[in-house]
């Protein structure tokens, strides 16, 4: 089941760090929508999505309800807990707070190569050659997108994420 | 008068045939607008749904991230439609998410979602249409639309129905001038012939009878008809001259009886009272009496039935006399007739009143026995009277003119009315009144001669009063 | 009366034995000297007049009047007027037409014929006598007659 973002967190009156992360785990859950991953990418055909959180999980359990019961071209999602880089390889996203932004070099160098797109919350996260980056304009929730990262992952971007995105490239930011 | 009823028939059969010929085209035509304007309905609207389809798969992403922005820039590509006049998604709820408008002056958006499907208004369709994302409803698309494209469509169609109709209903009238004329022809020709026989009178025409339908029927029923008239006619003209012959044998015998009559009758008369005058004389010297008295009561009665006869014959001849009709005024005509009256009546004294009378049409000479009669018998009747008095006048009456004669005389009894105007009858004993009864008789023939009408009221011993009808000038 | 002139003679042309009897009484009792000559019917009466058969022989001298009944046995009076005045010479003789009755249609033929007099016959015998007397003044005494061509006096 899908969750319109704004109704889902924008009921009560959350403090703005509990509602960045609800948004947040609402466009893990959509870029699952908008991102096609290679055959190669899953187990078998009917492996379902996993969407991995390094470190703490700051979703606070409200990126596994959102999830939970869904399912995306057969595929249902489930959510883990990454603690090594090694865990990392099997996921699809991989999400880095910006608590775990010291490790996320590390990751970044293992998962290349790899169809594991990163997502993380943090300036330079694309710069550092990251996939997909939050970003806060004008109070609202926004992502760069990594366009090098995408194609070096072997995934399509759809046009109509990528239309909402900001795409980073090397030469300098665009949109 | 020929052309007009000849134009009127045919003129209705081409309306007939020219209205049939309208209606199924104005049917056929209205059809086809209508199937293709269910066609092109149906095509808009799938046209429409396929648009909303693809702007609404456009605003999954903006819909996703909850990017109005976007939605709008996807929303703005509806320009590209000129029909379409205002467009908005609405977001998984319902509530208004993206909005696009043609223009500033367009109809409001509305606020909310409203059930899913495309409805058709007047002057715009507008749809609600769900927008999917794998599977799931993440929102709704709304398009309202303007018939533009259709209505400026449905204009070439107006005019093409209408060039249509009226070429059609051009061919139809050239095609019904030309049928009728099998129909109104014959009838024409059966109207002509009708015309023509009771104008010449000739029944022998015939009426063309060329087809073996009804109408041919009707000129072969005509034909059989004139044919029966045509012989009746004959017969009755026939009839007529056989008639005319025997009436005027008749006429002629009866002139020759009369004439005998008048001769035969009145000779010997003359002679029984010639010869008695002669006796008389002859015995004038004998004693008796009698002798003489016998004698002239002899010459009497023979002159006597004399006048009998007379009368009977001038009653006779008055029935079968030609009448000279002309314009009478019976003013003077009574003047003279009361002059002449007046002469003969010696020493008596009668109290005339003559009213003003009128003109009429008849025969001076009979009208003028109508009022000798009539005021001799007033004459006779005040005979015994002290104060004779006698009125003649005029009863207003609106279509004929009615005179009366009016005496305070012996009067007669209304029971007896019925034998007042027959021949030969009286209503009084001759040693009170003389007379044998043939004056009335003459004046209602005179009378019912000229179109008229004779009556009486009467009273014994209080008068009588005789009116006549006559004829008014025209 | 003209004691100069021959004794005026009369025709009387009648079929009826009564009527002749009493027309004669009549003359007689006016005393006017008239010769009465009687025949019995029309065609007699032709006879007379264009002396043929029996009155072949009759006196030279033509009547003086003829005094003519209608209603006669086989040549009735109109007949024998008609014959008569377009006769070049007996037209002058004066006809009276002595008749029983009037009719209307009898008076229009004898004038169209040329008669000189018509006579209703009275009923009262008195007034048959004047009527005859009037007539034989008339006639016999007052009217000058057309001249004779062959005068038997002379």
């Amino acid at each position: 089941m899908w969750v319109s973002p704004s109704r889902t967190f924008g009921a009560e009156n959350p403090t703005k760090e509990e509602n960045k992360y609800k948004l947040e785990a609402a466009c893990l859950f959509n870029f699952l929508h908008f991102i096609d991953w290679p055959q190669n990418a899953f187990a078998a055909p009917n492996s379902p999505f996993c969407i991995g959180v390094v470190g703490e999980n700051p979703f606070d359990g409200i990126l596994e309800q959102i999830v939970a019961g869904e399912s995306i071209d057969g595929r249902t999602i489930e959510v883990r807990q990454i603690t090594k880089v090694e865990d990392a390889k099997r996921c699809n996203i991989i999400f880095f707070p910006e608590t775990q932004r010291d490790r996320c070099s590390a990751f970044l160098d293992a998962l290349g190569g790899t169809t594991v797109i990163t997502v993380s919350e943090f300036d330079q996260f694309t710069s550092l050659g990251g996939g997909i980056n939050f970003y806060l304009e004008n109070d609202k929730l926004r992502f760069e997108i990594n366009v090098a990262a995408m194609q070096a992952s072997q995934v399509q971007v759809s046009s109509k994420l990528l239309r909402l995105a900001r795409v980073y490239t090397k030469q300098g930011k665009e949109n | 008068m020929a052309s007009t009823y000849r134009s009127s028939i045919q003129r209705k059969i081409t309306f007939v045939i020219l209205t049939a010929s309208f209606v199924s085209i104005a049917l056929t035509c209205a059809c086809f607008v209508a199937y293709e304007f269910l066609t092109f309905t149906q095509r808009m609207a799938e046209t429409l749904s396929a648009n909303a389809q693809l702007v609404g798969a456009n605003t999954t992403a903006a819909l996703s991230f909850d990017n109005k922005r976007d939605a709008q820039d996807n929303l703005r590509a509806l320009a590209a439609l000129p029909s379409v006049r205002i467009a908005a998604v609405y977001d998984k709820s319902g509530n208004l998410f993206a909005t696009y408008a043609r223009t500033s002056r367009e109809a409001p958006i509305p606020r909310t979602a409203a059930q899913d499907g495309i409805k058709f208004f007047s002057d715009r369709m507008i749809l609600f249409q769900p927008i999917m994302l794998d599977g799931s409803r993440i929102g709704t698309m709304f398009i309202e639309s303007g018939y533009g494209p259709i209505y400026s469509r449905f204009t070439t169609y107006g005019f093409i129905v209408i060039l249509v109709m009226l070429g059609s209903l051009a061919v139809a009238y050239l095609f019904a001038r030309r049928i009728q004329r099998k129909i109104s022809g014959p009838i024409l020709d059966l109207a002509d012939t009708a015309r023509s026989v009771s104008e010449s009178r000739n029944y022998s025409i015939r009426a063309k009878v060329d087809s073996d339908d009804e109408i041919g029927n009707l000129a072969a029923a005509f034909n059989e008809m004139l044919e029966q008239i045509h012989s009746l006619h004959e017969d009755l003209e026939q009839r007529v001259i056989q008639r005319t012959a025997e009436l005027e044998m008749a006429n002629k015998e009866l002139e020759a009886f009369s004439y005998s009559v008048s001769h035969d009758l009145r000779a010997p008369l003359r002679h029984l009272g010639g010869f008695a005058e002669l006796l008389r004389e002859k015995c004038n010297d004998q004693q008796d009496p009698n002798i003489v008295r016998y004698t002239g009561i002899i010459s009497d009665s023979a002159k006597k039935m004399a006048k009998l006869i007379d009368e009977l014959l001038e009653f006779s001849r008055m029935g079968r006399s030609e009448m000279k009709t002309q314009v009478v005024e019976l003013d003077d005509l009574v003047a003279e007739v009361v002059g002449e009256a007046k002469s003969g009546i010696g020493e008596r004294k009668i109290s005339w009143n003559i009213r003003p009378l009128a003109k009429t049409m008849g025969d001076y000479a009979m009208l003028k026995l109508v009022f000798q009669n009539l005021i001799s018998n007033a004459i006779k009747y005040t005979g015994k009277a002290d104060d004779a008095a006698i009125e003649i006048g005029l009863v207003p009456e609106p279509n004929r003119i009615v005179c009366y004669v009016k005496d305070n005389g012996a009067g007669f009894d209304m029971r007896f009315i019925d034998k007042l105007f027959g021949v030969f009858q009286r209503l009084h004993r001759l040693d009170e009144f003389e007379g044998i009864g043939i004056g009335l008789a003459n004046v209602r023939r005179i009378v019912e001669r000229h179109g008229g009408k004779v009556w009486a009221e009467g009273e014994v011993g209080k008068g009588a009063t005789f009116y006549v009808s006559l004829p008014l000038t025209n | 009366m003209d004691k100069n002139r021959p004794l005026k003679r009369i025709l009387l042309a009648e079929d009826n034995e009564n009527d002749i009897e009493l027309t004669l009484e009549a003359f007689r009792q006016n005393d006017l000297g008239n010769v009465v000559d009687v025949v019995r019917d029309g065609s007699e009466a032709l006879d007379y007049l264009f002396r043929r058969g029996k009155f072949t022989s009759r006196p030279e001298m033509e009547p003086d009047a003829i005094l003519l009944d209608i209603k006669m046995p086989r040549v009735d009076g109109l007949e024998v007027l008609k014959v008569l005045k377009q006769d070049p010479v007996l037209k002058v003789i004066p006809v009276v037409m002595l008749t029983t009755s009037r009719e209307d249609s009898d008076l229009l033929k004898c004038y169209d014929y040329g008669v000189n007099s018509f006579v209703v016959k009275p009923m009262d015998f008195a007034e048959f006598v004047r009527c005859v007397k009037t007539m034989g003044l008339f006639w016999g005494a007052l009217n000058e007659p057309p001249p004779q061509k062959k005068d038997a006096g002379a």
